[in-house]
């Protein structure tokens, strides 16, 4: 196994042990990480920042594609088939926890909807166009 | 000094612009047009206005000429097409032919341009102060009409009214189409339906 590997399946472990937990935070999956592969704290300053950042982004990747990009593996909500277990929310900070779907505020759900809402629109609006401009162009060209 | 500075430059000049005329190959009148350029310099030099009037005439007529035939080749793309000329060895179309021709592409277009213009608006542009390509394909062209861009709602309409034949909604019973929706959405549908038809009566069918 890669180091790479053995690192992002300890990401992915420790994001599967906080599966009941409100909220999931790619900086403390990052922290527990680090416990994990420096149990002593034995690294320079700078090495652990280093890591951790590392350990964040990689905890980020993995809580998007969990999340977002995959939701299928989730459990389905009955009337809403469509909607996530979690979703991303920015409590103050720059990196988003993702919390579970029960535990949103109502401020946490419009800012998801006027996200969604933003990149679907964006994309649709794409494919609007693009279908327009396929039309005339072919029709003009024929 | 040769071409339209001896003492026969009229009859010179009339035989430049028949032989233009006559012209069936581009390489034929891209030879008289480089031609004028050098007399349009001389002239200019020499200070001989009326030599570089009639030199710069020579060359717009070439490059009308030019373009009429470059028009003709690209239709007769595919088919057989006009020989490229003397020196064209390949009988190619697109940007390699116009590169045997020393022809770029901007020149292809601009003269092409030159070379729809029609005949009468031509010798008219000529006569003006001091013709020029651009100036003339300016003056004669009419001016494309100024595109708006499609807003983003009138492309949303559009969309949305192709989403309703493209997901087959059209051809359900609305009744399916309500069946599973919570009282909450119905209610909404139930509010906003009405109005959402009213306007898009305004709509109306086109006669075509």
């Amino acid at each position: 196994m890669t180091d790479e590997k053995r690192l992002a399946e300890l990401v992915a472990r420790l994001i599967e042990s906080r599966r009941s937990e409100s909220r999931i935070s790619p900086g403390w999956i990052a922290t527990e990480a680090m416990k994990d592969l420096d149990p002593e704290r034995v690294s320079p300053p700078l090495v652990y920042i280093g890591c951790h950042l590392e350990l964040r982004q990689i905890a980020r990747s993995q809580l998007r594609g969990r999340f977002e990009r995959d939701p299928g593996e989730s459990e389905q909500h009955k009337l809403w088939p469509d909607l996530q277990a979690r979703y991303p929310v920015l409590r103050g900070g720059e990196e988003p926890e993702y919390v579970r779907l029960e535990d949103l505020t109502q401020t946490d759900v419009g800012y998801n909807v006027a996200r969604l809402r933003a990149e679907g629109n964006a994309k649709l609006r794409h494919a609007d166009a693009l279908e327009a401009w396929g039309r005339s162009h072919w029709t003009s060209a024929a | 000094m040769d071409g339209l500075f001896t003492t026969h430059s009229i009859v010179r000049y009339d035989a430049m612009c028949h032989a233009i005329d006559a012209a069936y190959e581009v390489d034929e009148v891209k030879d008289i047009r480089d031609q004028a350029i050098a007399w349009e310099f001389y002239g200019r030099m020499a200070r001989n206005v009326e030599a570089e009037r009639r030199a710069c005439e020579i060359r717009l007529r070439a490059e009308r000429k030019a373009g009429q035939l470059l028009s003709q080749m690209e239709k007769a793309k595919g088919a057989a097409q006009p020989g490229i000329g003397r020196s064209g060895g390949t009988r190619s179309d697109g940007p390699t032919a116009l590169r045997d021709l020393g022809v770029t592409k901007q020149q292809s277009s601009d003269w092409q341009k030159l070379g729809r213009v029609p005949q009468e608006q031509f010798e008219q542009s000529l006569k003006s102060g001091k013709p020029t390509t651009a100036g003339i394909i300016r003056d004669t062209t009419p001016p494309e009409p100024e595109k708006v861009p499609v807003s983003h709602d009138a492309l949303w309409l559009w969309g949305r009214m192709l989403d309703f034949e493209r997901l087959g909604l059209l051809a359900q019973p609305v009744d399916d189409v309500l069946l599973t929706m919570t009282p909450q959405l119905l209610d909404d549908v139930h509010r906003l339906a009405p109005r959402v038809a009213r306007w898009l009566s305004q709509i109306g069918a086109r006669d075509d």
